[in-house]
């Protein structure tokens, strides 16, 4: 683990950004993640809306489903919190690096199940254009802290769905997973803020 | 090197089975056998050395006491991968295909490598191998999923099927063997499963849908859409549910899915929808002639979307083209066809088809009957005259074969006009056309559509539209003109009126106005717009007045008139009719007007002087209506009729009339000139012409019998019998005797002035006509006279009879038994004292003599009680204030009749000295035996008692001894002393008589009194003497009757 000490030196050895630039950083970041919090529950209301029954049920809750290359958020609080901040915003960056292309794929599926739910297309083109920025912002924190990034993602869903149910299955667990993490990635952000006040 | 303590006892074997393995190239795991289990205590003793020394083994064994033995072993190093393990694995029915997916654990080496794997595919409940495939992948560093799919031959539900994997690193520099993984664990695809998947059915189907499930798990619910249905069980690892009819779902299909235990879901969707309608409205033509465009309504939707949607083909037989598909605004579908050079004639047919049906329409078209041309476009106009217009506008496409047929509509502020223009067709030209006959200086719109000339087809939309104004151009005639001479005719004023804009041609600046003297111009006026006259002095020369209109673009023809005024005698004036919106005007044709009539009228307009308007008409006219929007309603207009004769004009009429006839805008003025008892004379003033709004026509008068104030309406009203109408026809008169009235009666007048128009507003007039004064003397002088009359009679007949009267009336010696002045027939109680002497039967005078001088009197006034000291003023009462001497007291007893009986045999028993009379005839006049018993206790009340008592002496009263002490010392009691009435009543013998009687009744009698001196109601309620209250009530109660 890193710690706080380490982090700052590291930080002001590896850039040139001062911590006053760092904590401003993590505040847009932050605010950012309030955005992308709200933005991800009207996406997953949004995407259940169009699959019909049992998505669209309030009570459906399907066993959560490990999407290769996405970190899960399931981590329990305590442990999540117990983290190093450099581990969590490692956690983060794999995250979002990796939903831009899961949320394409879920893009693609739903133009062909739904192709006049115009609104649900735009969400999830805007929330693919949102992860890109958090997981840019994120990189751009770790880079200030002296972190080392995640590897690069393994981009999307694989092959196509073998049925349209899968296709909506997945997609629901892609958009939820999308949730988890802007909760997380808030959560963390808010942590990391207070470290570093302005 | 690493030590391994073993036990070993005798000599140490060298280990068997020596061999090493690494997972990845960082670690090497080796193993070997223990030798001999009966050697205990051995300690191994392992070093590693470079590769090259294990290839030269230094064969050094010290074999000596330490019984330690060192053994060079050539291991056996070899790399084997770990073995891999299958993240998922699912299968596409539909497809047969297998789905694998796993991670190739690149990460626990730090470099790149070279991977093989090798998938199993078994199948069958015996696991015979279907095919072993190799696929080979490069390891990063890190971790990757990778994946991989197998299609079968066979349609996966029928046997179940395994896969299994392992792995093989090629790594180059590993100087040791390299072995293949161990195979990962058999894993057999996801094979819970809801069929059918992804089905598409027409609406209204009946399916059934069954769910697979694996061992362990079983099926909670399965639901369609949002409603469950009853399970059927299939077997022990499959369940179905029916769903009949089923509706068009929603874009996404209709979920059918399986609830299971433990808690997992799977379905599947069902697409509902329509086989494609029929293509409707299927509409080929061309636009440009380079492709035809073919459009239909698609029908009825079918539910269905993306790759289920309606597809469609269009084909021209006998070729085949599959053309795509045109977004169109609308709904409507459209697709191009091209156009080929030699091919006038097109079948088409549209064929529809979806995963649920195919539906066609078919078309056969010639090209050159279809030509709907595009929108003219870059459509400019264009002039550089004042009544023709060049346009010009551009068509694209590719008309050469054909002729087009181009429509141009012109239009200005009031009217609108098409023309039709044929042209040969060009290839993306520009087309022109010429427009003539427009008006100078007219602003017109233009605008064109186009369409195919020989076979037409539709229309094209209109272009849009351009504005232009034509140049101006001279003006068209000269304008109207009319002159008046000034009354000395020492001036001409010439009059022109504007021209109208259509024969302006274009904005008029000024008019020149020139006065001719036999063909010589004696003078010019220029009079710039807006001025539309000029004055002329003609210095005692009559002249030619010529008028030119003038433009931009040049001078009007002239317009003439000879100044000339013809002298014209008996000259009338007649009257014109309204007909409403106009003057009707007649004359009688002159013979010896030859160049027509002009009409002359001036409207003024407030203080302006009036504007000279006129018309002029053609010889053999005789009559006209003039119009104009500035005539009104009820105002009088006079006009001047001229005739144009050879050498002038001559004026021949006067004319004066209304375009509409109004009602009088007031009531004529009128008073009262004189009025007489039975007769009125009225005289009324004309009313102003102005205030006339129309030919007067009379006057209406209406007197009827009124106040002033009586209501207007009421007078008006009809039916009402004393309203005269008199109706006044002659205009002349100004005044009218109305006759045959009455007299010294107010009479209401009103009236009124009408006109064809109607009736106007009315006055109103009181008057009151005068008395009749004969007759008020008659009435006075008869009456006089009758009285004289009679005044005379009688003073003769007493003279005559004086004698008579004197003995009946005067006697010298009056004889009593003669004189009735001297007689009292009833009312003797009414008399004085000194009458008393001469009172005759049945009056018998008693005296009363009063013993007791204690004994005190009440006397009570009307509202006061009168002290002792006015008491004994007062003579005739004789109270009895205690001297001893005997004071006599007369009284009239009252005596009812049917009482005279009984005093016979109460005489010598009653003690008492007072004779009663009757009372009741003295009441009699008074109270009316019915009202009795109500008024009882005001005759009661209304006691007139004969001595006057003060209040303490009444308290003393009230306190004086018992009633038994009084009853024995009494003879005659005062009568304000109620205490002795009231014991003395039930003694009396009429006590047992009705209560009215007893009121009226054993109540002493005041000689100055007809009231009851006892009041009976007292009488009962009170059975203990209480004076006070008694006195004091009754006091107030006896005023009225007093």
């Amino acid at each position: 683990p890193v710690d706080h000490a380490n982090l700052l030196s590291s930080a002001s050895s590896s850039s040139s950004l001062s911590q006053q630039e760092v904590a401003t950083k993590i505040k847009q970041t932050h605010r950012l993640t309030v955005l992308l919090k709200h933005c991800s529950e009207q996406l997953l209301a949004e995407y259940v809306r169009h699959q019909g029954e049992p998505f669209s049920s309030p009570d459906f809750q399907p066993p959560a489903v490990a999407v290769p290359g996405l970190p899960s958020p399931s981590v329990p609080p305590e442990p999540w919190q117990a983290l190093s901040d450099g581990k969590r915003l490692w956690h983060l960056v794999a995250a979002y690096t990796t939903l831009p292309g899961l949320l394409g794929s879920v893009l693609r599926q739903q133009a062909e199940l739904n192709p006049l739910a115009s609104e649900l297309h735009r969400q999830l083109e805007a929330a693919a254009r949102q992860c890109r920025g958090l997981a840019g912002n994120l990189e751009g924190i770790m880079g200030a802290l002296g972190v080392p990034g995640p590897p690069p993602p393994s981009s999307s869903l694989g092959g196509p769905p073998p049925s349209a149910f899968l296709a909506k299955m997945s997609g629901y667990h892609v958009c939820r997973l999308h949730r988890d993490w802007a909760m997380r990635s808030h959560e963390a952000l808010g942590l990391l803020r207070t470290k570093y006040p302005l | 090197c690493n030590y391994v303590d073993v036990a070993v006892s005798g000599f140490p074997e060298a280990p068997g089975n020596w061999k090493c393995i690494t997972h990845d190239l960082n670690r090497m795991i080796c193993s070997w056998d223990a030798t001999s289990s009966a050697n205990r205590g051995l300690t191994y003793k392992i070093c590693q050395f470079r590769a090259a020394a294990i290839k030269t083994p230094v064969s050094a064994v010290a074999g000596n006491d330490f019984e330690c033995m060192l053994f060079f072993l050539v291991s056996f190093q070899a790399l084997i991968p770990l073995t891999p393990q299958i993240l998922n694995l699912s299968a596409d029915f539909s497809t047969y295909t297998l789905y694998l997916t796993w991670n190739d654990s690149g990460s626990v080496f730090q470099h790149e490598l070279d991977a093989s794997w090798q998938i199993q595919i078994l199948y069958k409940e015996t696991m015979e191998t279907v095919t072993l495939i190799n696929y080979d992948s490069k390891l990063t560093g890190k971790d990757s999923i990778l994946f991989w799919n197998w299609t079968s031959d066979i349609p996966l539900e029928c046997t179940s099927y395994y896969v299994k994997i392992r792995c093989y690193i090629n790594e180059l520099y590993f100087t040791g063997r390299k072995e293949w993984s161990e195979w990962s664990p058999v894993r057999t695809p996801n094979s819970v499963m809801v069929f059918p998947q992804d089905k598409v059915v027409l609406v209204g189907s009946n399916v059934t849908f069954c769910c697979l499930y694996n061992e362990g798990k079983s099926v909670k619910f399965m639901k369609y859409g949002s409603e469950s249905y009853p399970l059927l069980r299939l077997s022990k690892w499959s369940s179905a549910i029916k769903v009949q009819n089923v509706s068009a779902s929603v874009p996404s299909g209709t979920n059918v899915w399986c609830s299971l235990v433990p808690d997992d879901v799977e379905g599947t969707v069902l697409f509902v929808g329509y086989a494609p309608d029929t293509p409707q409205n299927l509409n080929c033509e061309t636009r440009t002639f380079i492709t035809i465009t073919c459009s239909w309504n698609p029908g009825r939707p079918t539910a269905l979307y993306s790759k289920r949607r309606t597809k469609y083909i269009l084909f021209e037989s006998p070729k085949y083209m599959e053309l795509p598909l045109k977004t169109t605004p609308t709904s409507k579908h459209a697709c191009d066809f091209p156009v080929h050079a030699n091919q006038k004639i097109y079948n088409f047919t549209l064929s529809a088809s979806n995963p649920l049906g195919q539906a066609e329409s078919s078309l056969l078209i010639d090209v050159n009957q279809r030509v709907h041309l595009e929108t003219p476009d870059k459509f400019t106009v264009s002039t550089n005259s004042s009544t023709h217009a060049h346009l010009s506008w551009y068509i694209p496409g590719n008309f050469i074969k054909i002729r087009l047929l181009c429509q141009i509509e012109i239009s200005n502020s009031n009217s609108e006009r098409q023309l039709n223009v044929s042209m040969a067709g060009a290839e993306n030209s520009n087309y022109r056309a010429w427009v003539d006959a427009l008006h100078p200086y007219g602003t017109y719109t233009f605008r064109v559509r186009c369409s195919a000339s020989e076979y037409f087809w539709k229309w094209s939309k209109w272009s849009e539209g351009k504005k232009l104004t034509t140049l101006e151009a001279p003006p068209a005639r000269g304008p109207d003109i009319w002159r008046q001479r000034s009354p000395v005719g020492e001036t001409v004023t010439v009059f022109w009126k504007p021209l109208l804009l259509s024969e302006a041609n274009g904005i008029i600046l000024s008019h020149e106005v020139v006065c001719y003297l036999r063909e010589r111009m004696l003078k010019a006026h220029e009079v710039p717009v807006p001025l539309n006259s000029t004055e002329i002095k003609l210095g005692g020369n009559d002249c030619l007045i010529s008028v030119i209109a003038k433009n931009r673009a040049g001078s009007s023809p002239p317009s003439r008139i000879t100044s000339v005024d013809l002298p014209s005698d008996n000259v009338k004036t007649e009257l014109a009719i309204a007909t409403g919106n106009g003057i009707y005007i007649s004359w009688h044709s002159d013979p010896n007007v030859t160049c027509g009539y002009t009409l002359k009228w001036c409207i003024s307009s407030g203080s302006e002087p009036c504007n000279v308007d006129w018309e002029m008409f053609p010889s053999n006219a005789i009559d006209a209506v003039i119009k104009s929007a500035l005539f009104q309603p009820g105002v009088r207009y006079n006009f001047s009729l001229y005739g144009c004769k050879h050498n002038g004009y001559q004026l021949l009429q006067n004319i004066t009339g209304y375009m509409k006839e109004l009602p009088p805008k007031v009531a004529p003025n009128f008073t009262v000139e004189e009025t007489s008892s039975d007769s009125i004379l009225v005289k009324w003033e004309d009313i102003p012409v102005e205030d006339c709004q129309g030919f007067l026509k009379g006057y209406i008068l209406y007197f009827a019998k009124g106040e002033k104030g009586s209501s207007k309406t009421s007078f008006m009203e009809e039916g009402s019998p004393e309203l005269t109408v008199k109706n006044i026809t002659d205009l002349t008169k100004k005044s009218l005797r109305i006759l045959g009235l009455q007299g010294k009666t107010s009479y209401r007048l009103d009236l009124r002035a009408y006109t064809v128009g109607g009736i106007g507003p009315s006055k109103d007039l009181y008057v009151v006509t005068k008395e009749n004064s004969v007759g008020l003397i008659i009435a006075i002088l008869i009456p006089v006279a009758v009285a004289v009359v009679l005044g005379v009679v009688t003073s003769i007949l007493c003279y005559q009879k004086r004698e008579w009267i004197k003995e009946t009336f005067y006697p010298d010696i009056p004889n009593p038994e003669n004189s009735k002045a001297l007689q009292f027939q009833k009312n003797i109680c009414e008399g004085n004292t000194a009458l008393k002497t001469l009172e005759m039967n049945p009056c018998t005078p008693n005296s009363v003599e009063v013993v007791e001088t204690r004994s005190t009197v009440l006397k009570i006034e009307d509202t006061e009680i009168i002290s002792p000291v006015a008491d004994s003023e007062l003579p005739e009462d004789g109270s009895e204030t205690g001297t001893g001497s005997h004071v006599v007291v007369s009284y009239c007893p009252p005596i009812i009749e049917e009482e005279i009986s009984s005093p016979p045999i109460d005489e010598p028993v009653g003690s008492s000295q007072v004779i009663y009379i009757d009372i009741q005839s003295m009441y009699q006049p008074q109270v009316n035996p019915e009202e009795e018993p109500e008024i009882n206790f005001v005759t009661t009340a209304g006691y007139k008692p004969q001595m006057q008592l003060p209040i303490n002496a009444m308290k003393m009263e009230s306190h004086s001894p018992t009633e038994e002490d009084l009853d024995k010392i009494a003879g005659y009691r005062p009568q304000a002393n109620t205490n002795v009435w009231k014991l003395n009543s039930p003694d009396s013998p009429v006590s047992i008589q009705s209560n009215n009687e007893n009121g009226s009744f054993g109540s002493p009698c005041s000689i100055n009194s007809r009231q009851f001196l006892i009041p009976p109601k007292d009488y009962e309620d009170s059975p203990t003497p209480n004076n006070t209250g008694w006195s004091f009530t009754h006091f107030f109660q006896n005023k009225p009757n007093d």
